[in-house]
């Protein structure tokens, strides 16, 4: 796990100047370090903003890193088979790994935000996603985020539509 | 009556039924032969190999679907008595498709059309309705070729829907107000679809709109209870059927007991009225929601009235293994857990005029 907070490195393969005690670094965190990553604090001493991630040449930066890294372990999509006292029996599918077979849970209610609350009920879809986040000032953390679905209702012109054609197949299959 | 664990491996002869009863834990599925080599087809499963388990197990037989399967019964819209009927009715070209007529109104196709478009994995298996959609536009497209009465029927009570010989085929329900009460259901439905967010129809608490079918082979009859259940109502449900004087008056030998053995589907009168005194049970399990079926007391209630009793039983499906980080998470949040089995259970009678039936089970169905 990585460690937490700013950490202030030197750039390149230069000799470290740092104004104060650090967190140890990941190593990781020195190796592609650019000069075009400098703040210039006072003269004389160099710094560059800790790196948490590089890929394919792409530095984070604080600006980054303040609005948060994640990395998703596992998904589910699922709904709501019935609401039972306090908790929620549900129906999931994995979407990580499809060829796991379904399972049924039951979640406590305490375990949604209040704002999702007002969404359960049979038939609700959401999604269940576990994560690790990397967030300014909060070190790493595993998350379990309970996201219900949104979808607006049909349009009463388009369930009118679907109405008169169900109309004409009913009329269709009475001729028997 | 001889028990055996061998998988059948040849078509029955001619002068022999069969009713061959598949269960994967949740879903149903029987295939009957009529004789002479026509075949019935009740609702449908999925097996693990993603095919519908009656076309995969006829094929086994050497029986060509496309010919031999003359109807393919539509018991009720729930999914898990309907996953992949639709591709039984696109490959099993000669057969009639009989359903309920509360499921050819405008009020079920409204439903069944307005829930078509499916946002993802999950909206696809919602309560049987994406398929039955299915169902209805490949109907629509033999209507265009075809004389109605060559593909559809309408399964109502007392309604003989084959004969030949001594064999027949009947549907005993729904009865008129069970037909009735599930157009106003299914209305119910539509209204909430343009009132709130877009979920899944969840499955109805009661099935009442079931079709139960009769099955005389000679001296040999056979009740398949699919999901009809009990309602206080004397013109509903069960009691509609005890009380009939349209319907075969005759008692069955075997007994497909109704919605997987629950309380709610048993009726003392249709013990009395309607079956041999010590029959042969047979039934799916349902390892599903709050109240997996059948309970213990429910085990116990059905062999006290049986001769012997089969279940297509659930074998215990391990939890899919995931990272431990992914465990931790799913221990500190869930409070209960577990995975829907997918092995299938199949329970094979076969019998001719005048003799016992020989009961197989295979994969994982058992006698209780």
């Amino acid at each position: 796990m990585s460690s937490t907070g700013i950490s202030l490195v030197s750039a390149g393969s230069a000799s470290p100047h740092l104004t104060y005690a650090l967190p140890t670094p990941h190593v990781d965190d020195f190796d592609s370090a650019k000069s075009s990553n400098e703040v210039r604090i006072n003269a004389g001493i160099t710094v560059v903003p800790r790196v948490l991630h590089i890929r394919e040449n792409i530095v984070e930066k604080i600006g980054d890193r303040l609005l948060g890294n994640y990395q998703l372990l596992q998904q589910w999509e699922g709904y709501v088979i019935a609401v039972l006292n306090k908790e929620m029996l549900c129906r999931i599918i994995d979407k990580t790994n499809p060829d796991n077979p379904e399972e049924e849970v039951t979640i406590p209610l305490r375990e949604l935000e209040p704002s999702e609350l007002s969404l359960v009920k049979p038939g609700a879809v959401f999604y269940w996603s576990i994560r690790y986040a990397d967030q300014y000032g909060r070190g790493r953390t595993r998350e379990s985020l309970i996201r219900f679905r949104r979808l607006p209702p049909i349009k009463k012109i388009e369930m009118e539509k679907t109405k008169r054609r169900a109309a004409y197949l009913e009329e269709f299959f009475s001729r028997t | 009556m001889k028990n055996s664990s061998a998988e059948p491996n040849c078509a029955p002869e001619h002068n022999q039924l069969e009713v061959s009863l598949f269960g994967p834990g949740v879903g149903e599925c029987i295939v009957l032969h009529l004789g002479d080599g026509v075949w019935a087809i009740i609702d449908s499963c999925i097996g693990e190999s993603g095919v519908p388990v009656a076309l995969e197990y006829l094929q086994s037989l050497g029986v060509d679907p496309g010919t031999a399967v003359r109807f393919i019964i539509i018991s009720h819209w729930h999914d898990d008595h309907i996953r992949g009927v639709s591709e039984l009715v696109k490959v099993c070209i000669s057969a009639k498709v009989i359903l309920s007529a509360a499921l050819l109104k405008k009020e079920f196709i409204t439903l069944a059309d307005a829930m078509n478009d499916p946002i993802s994995e999950i909206d696809r298996g919602q309560s049987g309705l994406n398929e039955l959609n299915k169902v209805i536009t490949q109907l629509h497209l033999r209507g265009n070729s075809n004389k109605p009465e060559n593909y559809l029927g309408k399964a109502l009570a007392d309604r003989r829907i084959y004969v030949s010989g001594d064999v027949e085929l009947w549907t005993l329900s729904p009865s008129d107000h069970d037909f009735t009460n599930a157009i106003l259901e299914f209305s119910s439905l539509t209204n909430s679809l343009t009132a709130e967010y877009r979920g899944v129809i969840p499955a109805p608490s009661s099935n009442r709109n079931a079709v139960v079918v009769w099955f005389s082979f000679g001296d040999i009859s056979i009740l398949l209870g699919a999901d009809l259940e009990n309602t206080p109502i004397e013109q509903c449900g069960w009691a509609a059927i005890v009380n009939s004087a349209g319907r075969p008056q005759k008692k069955a030998l075997i007994f497909k007991v109704p919605h997987h053995g629950s309380e709610n589907a048993h009726n003392d009168a249709v013990i009395e009225k309607l079956l041999n005194d010590e029959p042969f049970s047979i039934l799916t399990t349902y390892n599903r929601g709050c109240s997996p079926l059948p309970k213990q007391s429910d085990i116990k209630r059905i062999k006290s009235y049986s001769r012997a009793t089969y279940a297509t039983t659930v074998p215990k499906t391990k939890l899919p293994k995931r990272g431990s980080t992914v465990e931790k998470e799913i221990k500190a949040v869930v409070t209960s857990r577990r995975a829907i089995g997918r092995g299938i259970g199949h329970i094979c009678i076969r019998a001719t005029r005048g003799s016992e039936p020989v009961i197989r089970t295979m994969g994982n169905a058992s006698r209780l």
